[in-house]
């Protein structure tokens, strides 16, 4: 959903489905939509990190397009 | 550097009290809640849906936490 366009196919929607019941699934997704919507208003302002973590965890790099 | 830094103290009301209670829990108020703060009817929003997502509890916190990282890497924003 991150993606641009955002894709969730059928095989992944039921994938989810098998492990979230649909109250779970709309609170998953929201999540993520939210992060979406915090991400990409951060990113106009290139707000930088404020070390909430105190360096607790490195960040999963991105995969390459080919990795996909 | 941030492009800009957005309000520091609040002469709303209602902007007054989020910055309070989450001063109260984070120890300050982020970067991006006092962007926020410069269109009070979006701080509004963006306040209640920040409550909102702390307060579902369906799904574990963990699990959230994990995806947000993975979507905040992938857009290219910082923790």
């Amino acid at each position: 959903m991150t993606s641009t366009p955002a894709r969730v196919d059928d095989a992944l929607f039921v994938e989810l489905r098998a492990q979230f019941d649909e109250t779970q699934l709309a609170e998953l997704a929201s999540a993520l939509a939210w992060e979406n919507y915090r991400a990409r208003f951060n990113r106009v302002f290139d707000v930088e990190s404020e070390d909430y973590s105190h360096g607790a965890f490195c960040p999963v790099p991105a995969r390459s397009e080919a990795a996909r | 550097m941030a492009r800009i830094s957005g309000v520091d103290n609040p002469g709303a009301s209602f902007a007054t009290l989020i910055f309070r209670a989450v001063r109260k829990r984070l120890g300050r108020v982020p970067r991006p809640m006092r962007i926020h703060a410069l269109a009070p009817a979006v701080l509004r929003g963006y306040a209640f849906m920040e409550a909102g997502q702390e307060s579902a509890t369906g799904v574990p916190k963990k699990l959230k936490k994990l995806g947000q990282v993975r979507v905040a890497t992938r857009i290219g924003c910082p923790f």
